[in-house]
């Protein structure tokens, strides 16, 4: 894991475990985020998994400027996915 | 549910009311000194073209052999393929497309939510189809068409991070709102509708990420819908109108449409800017509000004006290019507001006093950008061989567009199609009414079809509900 990020030169690196109540919850949220492309590959990696019942995200990006970005619109996305979940379910 | 549906049908005058209404002076139009007149009847009389020569009649489509135009290859096949649709029609040749072959066992109707966010406008609908083809005796059912429109201070446009947020916010009250005025319970639902393009990128995805989650937790199928034949399909289904050219005229779209071999073909489009971005951004010129919307105030203020100035008329073969007169007028109106004297159109050398004013401005920038789309619009006409016009789209619900060319369709003997505001302007409930006949023909889209696209072409999707 080590080696690869060094390959990549992605210097910063984010892990965020957001809880959900059911496997069934987290599986929605990541089916729902992991669909759009990242528009810069090369600039940003994220990666989605579901364990048991929370949903790990993992962003690797070249400069803080791009992570800060990536994570706060993978957040905003994150809340109305909750949003429906809490309203709907 | 027959008492929450809304029929929109706009009514007309008989042809012999029509035409002595259109023989007196229309009520809020003041008398044209200028060009726009002269651009118009230039077209009827001067033009040697064969295409203008029989502008009053309805016209053969194969008279057009010598039309020079650009795209006329394509636009010949498509007059054919129109014409030859009219004959199998006529003939009933034509096998009517089953819209089905999908339904459920024991179910009598179809019932479908629409979620709509392309641009500053968040929509949510829910609409019911009964079994059979679409008719005026077997009507969809509008069961709630809500909206709530993410409006900024005069003298700004909406930015697609802040009107996304505007989206967010609300996508997830509005469902709610939507489904409590349908009365319709999630089990009622076959499947969920989204705009899937074109529009401003971050809205589409804020609005997409809540129809994700909806069907994966309802465990309903997802439909992208086009936003212009959303447009399209719900203007045929208010109106009847059955093979209309369509005017499709909105805040991002300018384009004229007519049906031919399974898709919706665009005669002509707008080179640069659209005429409702034209508005908007003459709006945000004069700083007035955007409440209810842009382009309503602009006519309003233009139903005061009387004088009109020339301005650049450019419409381009069948297209048109905006962004010069916006260009032009937006000058006149900062020299109007500054009081630059030096500018011999608005201010009398002499006096130094203005003799125009904003009402002016409003009134000749409609006057010039709707006598534009009147003629494309007559001239598509002419190469499909219709006499129907149906306006869709936000700007369809200016008054004054809807006057100019009900006056050209009335000359051509023919009916013009246009719905108010509910329908007109961007709302969920035709995105759930073309994803809707998209899903009665088998369409279903797997979450990694979902990603939604800025840029989708109305001739990109194959319109397979139709014969």
């Amino acid at each position: 894991m080590t080696a690869k990020r060094q390959k990549m030169s992605f210097s910063c690196i984010l892990d965020i475990g957001v809880p959900f109540e059911t496997e069934k919850q987290a599986t929605i949220a990541k089916r729902t985020l992991e669909q759009d492309p990242i528009l810069k590959p090369d600039d940003l990696v994220v990666r989605y998994e579901v364990n048991t019942s929370s949903l790990d995200m993992h962003f690797e990006a070249i400069s803080d400027r791009v992570l800060r970005v990536a994570v706060s619109s993978v957040l905003e996305s994150l809340k109305t996915v909750i949003e429906v979940i809490d309203e709907f379910e | 549910m027959s008492s929450t549906r809304h029929q929109d049908t706009k009514e007309l005058p008989s042809y012999e009311e029509a035409l002595q209404e259109h023989e007196r002076p229309p009520p809020y139009t003041p008398p044209l000194t200028g060009s726009i007149m002269a651009s118009i009847t230039r077209l009827s009389r001067d033009d040697p073209d064969p295409i203008y020569e029989d502008l009053n009649n309805v016209v053969d489509s194969t008279d057009f052999a010598d039309v020079d135009h650009y795209n006329y290859d394509v636009l010949s096949n498509a007059v054919r393929d129109v014409s030859l649709d009219t004959d199998g029609s006529s003939k009933g040749i034509v096998t009517m497309v089953n819209l089905d072959q999908y339904a459920k066992p024991g179910k009598h109707t179809y019932t479908a939510i629409g979620l709509e966010g392309s641009a500053n406008k968040l929509g949510v609908g829910i609409i019911r189809h009964n079994l059979g083809p679409l008719s005026q005796e077997n009507r969809a059912q509008v069961l709630s068409n809500v909206r709530d429109t993410y409006i900024t201070p005069p003298g700004e446009g909406f930015l697609p991070r802040d009107t996304a947020r505007h989206h967010r916010n609300w996508v997830v009250r509005l469902i709610k709102r939507s489904m409590e005025e349908a009365g319709v319970s999630r089990e009622e639902l076959d499947c969920i509708c989204f705009t899937k393009g074109p529009g401003m990128g971050a809205p589409l995805q804020s609005v997409v990420i809540a129809a994700r989650a909806l069907s994966q937790l309802w465990d309903l199928p997802l439909i992208g819908v086009n936003h212009c034949i959303g447009h399209i399909e719900m203007g045929r289904e208010i109106t009847g109108a059955d093979n209309p050219v369509v005017l499709y005229v909105s805040g991002g779209n300018t384009q004229v449409i007519a049906y031919s071999n399974q898709r919706y073909r665009i005669f002509g489009e707008t080179l640069d800017i659209a005429i409702g971005n034209c508005l908007d951004r003459f709006a945000r010129t004069l700083k007035i509000p955007n409440y209810p919307s842009p382009g309503y105030n602009i006519e309003q203020l233009a139903k005061k004006g009387s004088n009109y100035i020339e301005l650049p008329y450019t419409v381009k073969g069948m297209d048109l290019s905006m962004s010069g007169i916006l260009a032009y007028i937006d000058q006149l109106a900062n020299d109007l507001f500054k009081g630059n004297t030096s500018n011999k159109v608005i201010f009398n050398q002499e006096t130094k006093e203005a003799q125009i004013t904003v009402e002016d401005l409003c009134f000749s920038l409609q006057e010039t950008l709707f006598a534009m789309l009147v003629e494309i619009t007559e001239r598509a006409m002419a190469h499909v061989n219709t006499n129907q016009v149906l306006i869709v789209g936000g700007v369809g619900c200016n008054e004054r567009l809807q006057k100019m060319m009900e006056d050209m369709v009335l000359d051509r003997k023919g009916s013009i199609y246009a719905t108010d505001e509910r329908f007109c302007i961007d709302n969920g409930i035709m995105i759930a009414h073309a994803g809707l006949l998209e899903f009665r023909m088998g369409k279903r889209f797997e979450l990694k079809d979902t990603v939604c696209t800025q840029k989708f072409r109305t001739d990109e999707v194959l319109v397979s509900w139709r014969d």
